[in-house]
């Protein structure tokens, strides 16, 4: 019974390396905080409609160097800017864009979050920048440096003020051997 | 006196008729066992009922009293002594396959037995003479399925698996379920399943579903030639197993060797220490950028798996 047997175990064996071992990693959560950005004044600007300064801060490959050999995807979900330095609230703020750039990749600019302030809004020192769905950012992720723009809209300050943004992503990664 | 000489050789040659008719024939009327043990009990010098685990060579029906025995037999006549309780004939029943059936025939699901009561052979026969009655009684006798031994310890070995003991049953000779817990070298766990046998032994199917406790493993990572690091120092995960397999063996002892696919599914613990932060390059830039990982990362692993045990069944 046994000799009869053996023949089994090359299938066995097929069956076991046939299937080639795959990693997944589901990253529900991560956040990159962007502390200390600052934007600048606009003296003398004062319109009825406001007025808008763009801000931009670089992040390089080195977060994204563990995941660019992998195929992963990376979404984000919400962008939120709060006021630092002092700064009390950011009431002032009438509307706001946040976009990503590669420059190594392509000149175009996608949209990761905007915000406009409604009627109803409360005082408050943040302000949450969402889309209605997650922005798919996968390709950014990859490239050497990706650049973060932030322009704001509105009755801004005179002088340069700043602020901390909050990013926050997922991710999903998997890897096949 | 010669009328008595004549009465004495007339009983003498009644006497050889009977038991060469007896020998010749092989066997004495079938009686049931129990009744056998009845009339024999505290018969002294009578034919006596023994455990056919008297030993290779000792016939599983009658033998002779103690003072025909040989020296090995003798020392049997307690285990005969007390097989002439009514509750020893199962036991009779168990053992008697062993002087019965060729030596691998209890491999073999099914086997049959052959009941003590079959065996049954003239009281005094020569030992040779009873292997060859007996053989005539085994293939007359009516035959009884042997019942497989239902619970066991099984020990096995392999990746993710680690080392495990589990508690086996075994309902049925095609399924087996089993419970258990062991090591990996990181920390401890567990594991069920369930295996099918659809042909008793041979060729098996398992699922398993195991677990290990979240442990350190960067002694192991030192040990096999990698560096420490944060992401090692709780590891843990759970796991199924879909194996297919060979199972060596049926009845008290089973080897196995299985293969297939694993699934191991588990949280990724201390990741934000591994990504290096993010850095910005722009004058525009005061503070600094920070990497969190406020929720840890869930992690899923298809890998091949093999493992190899054995399982003993202890009744």
């Amino acid at each position: 019974m046994t000799l009869r047997l053996f023949p089994i175990i090359p299938v066995l064996a097929a069956l076991a390396f046939g299937c080639s071992p795959s990693f997944e990693a589901s990253l529900p959560d991560v956040e990159i905080i962007q502390h200390g950005l600052v934007m600048d004044g606009a003296p003398g600007l004062a319109q009825p409609n406001g007025a808008s300064v763009t801000s931009s801060f670089t992040i390089s490959s080195s977060i994204a160097a563990w995941a660019e050999r992998m195929n992963s995807k990376v979404f984000v979900h919400q962008v939120t800017v709060t006021a630092s330095g002092g700064l009390p609230n950011l009431d002032f703020i009438e509307s706001a864009l946040m976009t990503a750039t590669a420059p190594s990749i392509s000149e175009s600019t996608t949209e990761i979050a905007n915000y406009a302030r409604s009627e109803a809004a409360l005082s408050g020192s943040s302000i949450e920048g969402t889309r209605p769905a997650p922005t798919d950012i996968t390709s950014l992720w990859s490239a050497d440096q990706v650049v973060i723009s932030l322009q704001v809209t509105g009755q801004l300050p005179e002088q340069p003020w700043t602020v901390d943004v909050t990013l926050k992503l997922s991710g999903h990664i998997t890897y096949e051997f | 006196m010669r009328s008595t000489l004549r009465k004495v050789v007339f009983l003498g040659s009644l006497l050889g008729v009977l038991g060469a008719s007896r020998s010749l024939l092989g066997r004495v009327p079938e009686r049931n066992p129990a009744d056998q043990i009845r009339s024999d009990a505290g018969t002294e010098g009578s034919p006596k009922l023994v455990s056919p685990d008297a030993g290779a060579g000792q016939m599983p029906g009658l033998v002779p009293a103690e003072d025909h025995l040989s020296p090995v037999d003798a020392g049997l006549s307690d285990i005969a002594d007390a097989s002439m309780h009514a509750d020893a004939i199962p036991d009779a029943r168990d053992t008697a396959i062993s002087t019965s059936q060729p030596q691998d025939a209890g491999e073999a699901d099914g086997e049959q037995i052959i009941p003590a009561h079959a065996a049954d052979l003239p009281v005094g026969a020569e030992s040779s003479r009873r292997g060859e009655d007996m053989s005539v009684a085994a293939a007359t006798a009516p035959v009884l399925p042997k019942r497989l031994p239902k619970y066991g310890l099984m020990v096995d070995v392999g990746v993710p698996d680690g080392l495990i003991g589990s508690l086996v049953v075994r309902p049925w000779k095609w399924l087996r379920f089993c419970a258990g817990g062991g090591a990996n070298g990181i920390s401890y766990g567990w594991r069920t399943g369930i295996t099918l046998l659809p042909l008793g032994q041979g060729p098996s199917a398992s699922l398993e579903y195991g677990g290990y406790l979240d442990g350190d493993a960067n002694a192991m990572a030192k040990t096999i030639g990698f560096g420490s690091s944060p992401v090692l120092q709780r590891v843990g995960y759970q796991y199924t197993n879909a194996h297919l397999g060979l199972d060596f063996g049926s009845r008290r002892f089973v080897f196995f060797l299985h293969g297939g696919v694993s699934v191991l599914w588990g949280q990724i613990h201390n990741l934000d220490t591994l990504i290096p932060a993010p850095t910005a390059s722009d004058a525009s830039v005061t503070g600094t950028t920070q990497l969190v990982v406020p929720r840890d990362p869930n992690a899923r692993v298809v890998t091949p798996s093999v493992k190899l045990g054995f399982v003993v069944y202890v009744r």
